[in-house]
């Protein structure tokens, strides 16, 4: 048994090494042909993502909602459950929490924040709670339909931007008003944009740890592949399908107010920025696995951070940030593949 | 002679599953291979089939010796293989599942059809090619296997366990369709571990046990009790004792179940009760209504009207309820009982995971009582391998079944709905599982058996049913000697009326 398991962890680390090994030489070659000398380039973005306080602090700002929306999704990918509706369930957290922050008359920020936790929570959830029905009750793909609410809710946000949440001042670009300054998430880490919303990563990682390790969490695990036993179990579909919807909602949904108030300290169109996706890819990255997760979207994170440095320092154009994350996922993916066959 | 194997060895892993077998195959014959579960009769036909490489030993073609064996040569030189699990795309037809086998770019649909319709009509068999393959019944998707192996070009044609699922008018049926392929010329191996229907169909007899050729002759002037004999070996067959049904106590109560599937009656006014301690058996010919009686009376199947209760409490449509007023339930497919990425002692201890002996903190799992648990069913049920940290998935298909059956009967059940439940089993494993049964009626359980196997349903039961066309046509008194010329009539739904007990 331990002899099987030990075999098992070497292969697996022979597989991301090798991963990892395709990953750098086609990096490699694309920094190269782009101009530049392709270790320059690597030092240039270790540095760009990791190399001061203040970079470092912004990977960890990019790293918090990704990990957060991937550790949301996590449940409903196990569930067989294939929500990609995060970025719209996002959009409707921090917009609903925007709208709870200004139409709260107090000024404490004890309330502050908790209104506006609450509005990002229930954006999120009221959201998810929607296509989750639907596909609960009436086989509606949830694919099709999370899809297609993401496209509503990007445009329903800059109605929102452009009629009850405008700014009084003109802007260039629609966007409401500044959050008052009670009502942000307190930094965490002097001079930079780092917030203690980091916490919550911590938290929902560990909560989710202890979950897998708990009946329900093997309950779920049980419909994923078996319905009619994880029914018997206590385990319905409705309840099944519904619950993890209103889990990846809520934490998008806190991710959403997150960026509202601890990061831009305003509502803006690009609120979502790619997060709603990224996490999902985060999620399946990080194999479904807390951890993984969280150190996925540390990748990512530094990834994009580090391409603007490299971008400074070579002439290597930053979207190379998002070739890598494309190449990141088809390795990973073939690597699922070829794993999945030799099973 | 077309097929000629000598000497075969196959290894998988530390397990011998051949060991200097041999068979051969001849032009226009039958012949059965026999065995027990794990005796090596699907391996040694999939080695023709190519689907298995052999790790040594002779294997002659046509008079020529080949090599190295691929699935794809196998195809070329027309050897057809019909899978115990049968291989056809539930939502496609026959026609299509059969272009979906085929090669080349260009699909000849029209082609196909009339190919197709005409191997049929050679075979004397009447099916619908053109609607999916799910809608037919197991029978009729077996023969469309058949029907498109043959249309394909085999002229050897091996079936996997195709009786297993079926019943005796349609093992009839089966068996006439392969007679009639064999005096067309076909060569046909048939893997068992039926021996009644072998010996009237087949010409000659492979008996195999523990990877070995334990006998190789003409099925003819051979004693079927001398076959399973051999392939048993000197083992004790134990046999389920029957314990009375005295109690006057329902537990499980079914009034009028309806159950429609656009125009067809699937279940159509089933009622039904069973007494504390006492087994019902139900039979009739395999089709859609068995399992979707197994399903409604575990809550997992909606129904259009009509109650089931369970100790005078309404749980029709509720899985959950029936789980917590002590309902088993063993589904006809395994794959629906058993989660294949969890362990063996997970899968063992998921009704009582989290329970109080079974959690050190409420909501958390308490891995060493799963443990321990699964240790238990293991050996309650010699379920191999025992290792209770082994991945489920991983088990062959009989040693799963034992794992399920042991899991829901180690709830000492009030009710068990049990389908199939020695389905492709060895006889020591089916024994196995019919004393659980009975043990678990004397132990005060009401107990429901449906099958296709009479002769398990007769073993087992205190009191007979039989469903035709969604519909009790028959009810037996099993304490009684039973009529079988009646029972046949039932079965077959000849006079098509209800039959007096």
């Amino acid at each position: 048994m331990t002899g099987r398991t030990t075999d098992g962890v070497a292969t697996e680390l022979a597989r991301i090494l090798l991963g990892a090994a395709v990953l750098a030489a086609v990096v490699a070659a694309l920094v190269w042909l782009a101009g530049a000398n392709p270790l320059a380039a690597l030092r240039a973005l270790v540095h760009g993502a990791f190399g001061e306080r203040y970079l470092l602090a912004e990977t960890l700002v990019t790293a918090v909602p990704l990990a957060i929306v991937g550790l949301g999704v996590m449940p409903a990918l196990r569930t067989g459950v294939f929500t990609i509706g995060s970025q719209g369930q996002l959009i409707a957290g921090a917009a609903l929490s925007t709208a709870f922050v200004f139409s709260v008359p107090a000024d404490e920020p004890v309330v502050l924040l908790t209104v506006g936790f609450m509005g990002g929570v229930l954006g999120g959830m009221l959201y998810a709670l929607l296509p989750g029905l639907l596909r609960a009750y009436v086989q509606v793909n949830e694919i099709l339909s999370t899809l297609l609410l993401n496209y509503i809710a990007g445009f329903a946000l800059i109605w929102l931007l452009k009629g009850p949440l405008a700014a009084a001042a003109q802007t260039a670009t629609p966007r409401s008003a500044p959050l008052p300054e009670t009502s942000l998430v307190p930094s965490l880490l002097e001079g930079t944009r780092l917030h203690w919303g980091a916490a919550f990563v911590v938290l929902l990682a560990a909560g989710l740890m202890v979950w897998m390790r708990t009946r329900s969490g093997l309950l779920y695990r049980v419909f994923a592949s078996n319905e009619g036993l994880a029914a018997r179990l206590g385990l319905s579909r409705p309840r099944a399908v519904v619950t993890s919807f209103l889990f990846a909602g809520a934490t998008a949904g806190l991710a959403g107010w997150l960026q509202v108030a601890g990061v831009a300290h305003t509502l803006y169109p690009s609120v979502d920025g790619g997060l709603g996706f990224g996490g999902i890819l985060v999620a399946v990255l990080g194999g479904l696995r807390p951890l993984g997760i969280v150190l996925a979207s540390l990748m990512f994170a530094a990834l994009t951070t580090g391409a603007q440095g490299m971008q400074m320092g070579t002439s290597v154009p930053a979207a190379i940030a998002v070739v890598t994350q494309g190449l990141v996922l088809l390795i990973v993916a073939i690597g699922l593949q070829r794993k999945k066959r030799t099973a | 002679m077309l097929v000629s194997l000598k000497d075969v060895d196959k290894r998988f892993g530390s397990i011998s599953a051949l060991s200097g077998a041999a068979i051969d195959l001849e032009r226009g014959r039958i012949r059965a291979i026999v065995g027990e579960n794990g005796a090596g009769k699907s391996t040694l036909a999939k080695i023709i089939a190519g689907i298995v490489p052999r790790d040594t030993g002779e294997f002659v073609l046509d008079g020529a010796a080949v090599g190295p064996w691929s699935r794809r040569q196998a195809i070329a030189a027309g050897i057809g293989f019909v899978p115990q699990a049968l291989s056809f795309v539930s939502t496609l037809s026959i026609v299509d599942n059969h272009l979906l086998a085929g090669r080349g770019l260009r699909l000849d649909r029209a082609g196909a059809l009339s190919r197709l319709q005409e191997a049929a009509a050679d075979m004397d068999v009447s099916l619908d090619l053109t609607s999916p393959v799910e809608r037919l019944s197991l029978a009729g998707r077996q023969l469309g296997e058949i029907v498109s192996a043959v249309t394909a070009g085999a002229r050897i044609l091996l079936l996997d366990e195709p009786t297993s699922a079926l019943g005796p008018v349609e093992i009839d049926r089966l068996v006439r369709t392969i007679r009639r392929l064999a005096a067309a010329g076909t060569s046909v191996a048939l893997v068992t571990h039926r021996i009644a229907e072998v010996m009237e169909g087949a010409d000659s007899l492979t008996v195999l046990r523990g990877g070995k050729v334990i006998l190789d002759g003409t099925t003819a002037g051979l004693d079927t009790n001398e076959v399973a004999r051999l392939m048993v070996g000197d083992r004790d067959r134990g046999r389920a004792t029957r314990a009375a049904a005295t109690s006057e106590w329902r537990r499980l109560k079914v009034s009028g179940l309806m159950l429609r599937d656009e125009d067809q009656l699937i279940l159509d006014g089933i009622s039904l009760e069973v007494r504390q301690g006492e087994i019902l058996a139900v039979a009739g010919v395999a089709g859609v209504s068995q399992p979707a009686l197994a399903e409604a009376l575990a809550g997992l199947r909606a129904v259009n009207g009509g109650r089931v209760e369970i100790d005078a409490i309404d749980v029709t449509g509720d899985p959950d309820g029936s789980t917590c007023l002590g309902l088993a339930f063993i589904p006809e497919n395994r794959a629906d009982g058993i989660v294949a990425d969890l362990t063996i002692f997970e899968n063992a201890s998921l009704f009582e995971m989290g329970g109080k002996a079974f959690r050190r903190f409420p909501g958390m799992r308490d891995r060493s009582a799963e443990h321990d648990h699964g240790k238990r069913i293991i050996a309650d049920f010699d379920v191999r391998p025992p290792d209770p940290d082994a991945i489920a998935g991983g088990l062959s298909g009989g040693n799963q079944q034992k794992l399920l059956v042991g899991r829901e009967l180690a709830r000492a059940p009030g009710v068990v709905v049990a389908h199939g439940p020695t389905q492709g089993l060895d006889l020591a494993a089916a024994a196995t599982i019919r004393a659980a049964l009975a043990k678990a009626a004397a132990a005060g359980a009401a107990v429901v058996v449906i099958s296709a196997d009479l002769d398990e349903l007769l073993e087992l039961g205190h009191r007979m049913i039989v469903i035709t066309n969604g519909r009790i046509v028959a009810e037996f008194d099993l304490a009684r000697p039973v009529d079988m010329t009646l029972l046949g009539q039932a079965m077959t739904g000849l006079n098509g009326m209800e039959i007096a007990p």
